[in-house]
């Protein structure tokens, strides 16, 4: 099927025409009211460029300063690189980025998927009771991360927890969910699903509700079964909210850190530990400030060029064209 | 031209609201007396009792969280109230989890308090900022607590030559269940390590599945590990676990032996590991029936979960019941600015009657002998054995300048290693020490 050009784009296009008349008898104005319009809008700006500059932009360029000295909260001498290169060696700061990689691959790639799956479900007619499983599936989202830490970490304790509890009326061998070096990080992952998927299904709900019902009536018409819509009409049209929930999921992953300082303190064996925990306990257990901020440093290289490479391949097709 | 106005003026008005909501965003700290006046006043002096004051407010905080800490701050406010009516306390009570990363934060900024707490290990790291008072300079030569407090708890404030503070102490007897002594026919307590390891095995109860659902002795495995593995070295024999010069003495052949004794509690199922990440320990939880890394502070909580009638405490088997020794030093901050007022609130706040607050408020053990009485007029039988071993209970240390190095990067990442059974104890050990050296080399370079 090939839709070469929709009402919506052809009405966009209509409408742009318009903008661009308007901005080029915009363009004819005396320089001088140009100039008073401009300062208007730089003073309309300028109250969140300067929350932006205080609060992101000088605290961005302190830490990459900082990231370059030994700071440790009393004294502070510059060591160029040094920083880095200690980075390099750091067995377990190498393991704190392989875990995390893990944990945002297996969390953001389950969300996704799932969220989509069960948006597609609950977006179907027949499917009654659509707007309470939303809900329900949306509350761990909403619920603190501390929280939720703490009801889980009392699910997994090995000897009051539900889920063994379950395991013993089943006759399954228990386990010592959190204390082993197998198991851990699979529990915390299992545990950002259930919190993380919510927000996936809700946004891919409301993006497929915003999908024309004549493309799928077109497609039934020339006889396309339900899954060859699912796959050449809702996947290809959801393509930006897949993009807009990827780059979000994987910023959101990459700093996963409140349920990891509850429920394991990053081990058993650095089994559990993350880039944004590692950075936590050189700064504040360790007090090596101008190193956590090396780490710092480098989580937020991780997740600009994980951003960039999304931006430059995740969103090449936009919403509406199908092949 | 009037949108344009309105525009510019409407732009205004959000930029002057910004600056008015960053200058108004200052957090205050609780005050104690809703009376308190005006706190600066440039004339300080305490002379006579008859002379009037500028009313002075000063600083105070305390690390802690819970009622008791709640209780234990307002009261040496008051009781400071009490006794100078000039001089105002606010305190603020900060959990331990921020409190350190606080402090600092506050020195950096100038606006630390006058009077605060301090962790008897980091006190070296506060030292290294500068900011700490040497009080043998300031307290008067017959200041009463140079002989109302014992020599170990002095010298745990005492770093470099110089006295930081009076530590309320946080003293580790051996806590045991009664009622599951009783269970298992046992009438004594164990007296040495062999008996220890014996009361251990017949205390251990089983689930069905053969996992441990009570153990007889509670192993800490993760939070503070390290305290378990200092008693069970006591009772090899080993004095401590550094030299003068810093240097880990954790290959002793008596560390060695500390060591593979503890392993051996997990290696062969005497115990689970504890699950310190819920904020609790396994006695504390009903889940171990010995223990000797609780401390006096928690006898609090145990009398609201398991009550205090279930619980038997007894001096540690250990040469002369030494076990470990830590608290809350309190500490002058040098740059104080109302520095008189300061340390006459330091004198009421570390006097008797404090400490004695400290004790019945917070559950430390008081370290003045004059204020031991009250302590132990709550419950003889439990808090008079707590006030009997403080004389003897030990640091790990001369006070150690790399403890976070040798907590953090060296002992505990190893001791799980090998608890895992992933290395074997002596290699373990031995790169504890690499990893100690290397991260006290790093740090000599840093500053």
């Amino acid at each position: 099927m090939v839709i070469k050009e929709s009402k919506i784009v052809k009405e966009s296009r209509i409408i742009c025409d318009k903008v661009r008349l308007l901005s080029d008898k915009e363009c004819k104005k005396p320089v001088k009211k140009k100039k008073k319009q401009s300062v208007a809008a730089y003073l309309f700006i300028a109250p969140s460029f300067i929350i932006y500059l205080i609060f992101v932009l000088i605290p961005v360029v302190c830490a990459i300063f900082m990231s370059l000295t030994n700071y440790n909260m009393s004294r502070m001498k510059f060591v160029g690189f040094n920083n880095y290169i200690r980075l390099l060696k750091d067995s377990v700061f190498i393991r704190s980025v392989g875990n995390t990689v893990v944990y945002s691959l297996v969390v953001v790639g389950v969300n996704i998927i799932l969220g989509l799956v069960l948006a597609a479900i609950l977006n179907q007619v027949w499917f009654r009771g659509s707007g309470f499983c939303r809900a329900v599936f949306y509350v761990p989202y909403i619920i603190s991360t501390i929280a939720a830490s703490m009801i889980w970490l009392y699910m997994y304790d090995s000897k009051v927890g539900v889920i063994n509890g379950i395991f013993k009326i089943f006759k399954i061998p228990t386990q010592s969910w959190l204390q082993n070096e197998k198991l851990a990080l699979g529990c915390l992952i299992l545990m950002g699903i259930w919190q993380g998927m919510g927000y996936c299904l809700v946004v891919y709900f409301s993006a497929l509700r915003a999908i024309p019902a004549y493309l799928y009536e077109a497609a039934e018409i020339d006889g396309a079964s339900k899954i060859a819509q699912f796959f050449k009409i809702s996947v290809p049209m959801l393509s930006s909210t897949t993009f807009f929930l990827l780059v979000m999921c994987m910023i959101s992953s990459f700093q996963v850190f409140a349920q990891i300082m509850v429920m394991t303190g990053g081990g058993p064996l650095n089994s559990t530990t993350m880039i944004a925990h590692q950075i936590y306990v050189n700064s504040f257990t360790n007090y090596s400030m101008g190193y956590a901020t090396s780490q710092a440093v480098v989580l937020f290289m991780i997740i600009l060029v994980l951003t960039l490479v999304f931006f430059k391949y995740g969103n090449r097709e936009g919403d509406g064209e199908l092949d | 031209m009037f949108k344009k106005v309105l525009a510019v003026t409407l732009a205004g008005v959000l930029m002057a609201g910004m600056t008015a909501c960053g200058g108004g965003n200052k957090t205050e700290p609780v005050t104690t007396k809703a009376a308190a006046a005006e706190p600066e006043s440039k004339d300080h002096s305490p002379e006579a009792s008859g002379e009037s004051h500028e009313p002075v407010t000063i600083s105070m905080w305390w690390p802690g969280s819970g009622e008791g800490y709640e209780q234990l701050a307002k009261g040496m406010a008051d009781l400071v109230h009490d006794t100078y009516d000039w001089i105002t306390v606010d305190y603020l009570v900060i959990p331990w989890g921020d409190y350190d990363s606080k402090m600092n934060v506050a020195f950096a900024g100038g606006t630390a308090p006058d009077i605060f707490g301090v962790g008897m290990n980091p006190l070296p790291n506060y030292v290294q900022t500068g900011n700490l008072l040497e009080l043998e300079n300031v307290l008067p030569e017959d200041w009463d607590g140079w002989t109302d407090i014992p020599q170990n708890v002095l010298d745990c404030a005492t770093y470099d030559g110089h006295f930081y503070g009076v530590m309320m102490c946080d003293v580790r007897p051996m806590i045991y269940r009664k009622d599951l002594f009783e269970k298992a026919g046992l009438t004594d307590v164990p007296k040495n390590k062999e008996e220890l390891w014996d009361y251990a095995k017949k205390l251990t109860e089983r689930g069905e599945d053969g996992k441990v659902t009570l153990a007889g002795f509670q192993i800490q495995t993760t939070g503070y590990a390290d305290q378990t593995l200092f008693f069970v070295s006591l009772m090899h024999g080993q004095k401590q676990l550094w030299d003068d010069n810093y240097n880990l003495l954790l290959l002793e052949p008596t560390m060695i032996d500390a060591m593979e004794y503890t392993k051996r509690f997990i290696t062969e199922g005497l115990c689970d590991y504890s699950d310190a990440a819920v904020g609790t320990s396994d006695f504390a939880s009903g889940k171990a029936a010995i223990s000797l890394s609780t401390s006096c502070n928690e006898l609090g909580n145990i009398r609201g979960t398991l009550g205090l009638d279930k619980i038997g405490v007894a001096a540690p088997p250990t040469d002369k019941g030494s076990n470990f020794l830590g608290g809350t030093i309190v500490s002058v901050n040098n740059k104080s600015s109302h520095m008189e007022a300061t340390m006459l609130a330091y004198e009421v706040m570390t006097g008797t009657k404090g400490c004695e607050l400290a004790g019945l408020c917070a559950g430390f053990c008081p370290p003045r002998e004059s204020a031991l009485k009250a302590y132990v007029a709550q419950n003889p039988e439990i808090y008079g054995v707590v006030a009997e071993i403080l004389p003897s209970a030990k640091t790990y240390g001369p006070l150690n300048p790399y403890f976070s190095d040798f907590r953090n990067i060296a002992l505990l990442p190893w001791m799980e290693k090998i608890y895992y059974g992933k290395i074997d104890v002596r290699e373990g050990l031995e790169n504890a020490i690499r990893d100690y050296d290397e991260a006290r080399k790093q740090r000599d370079a840093d500053n």
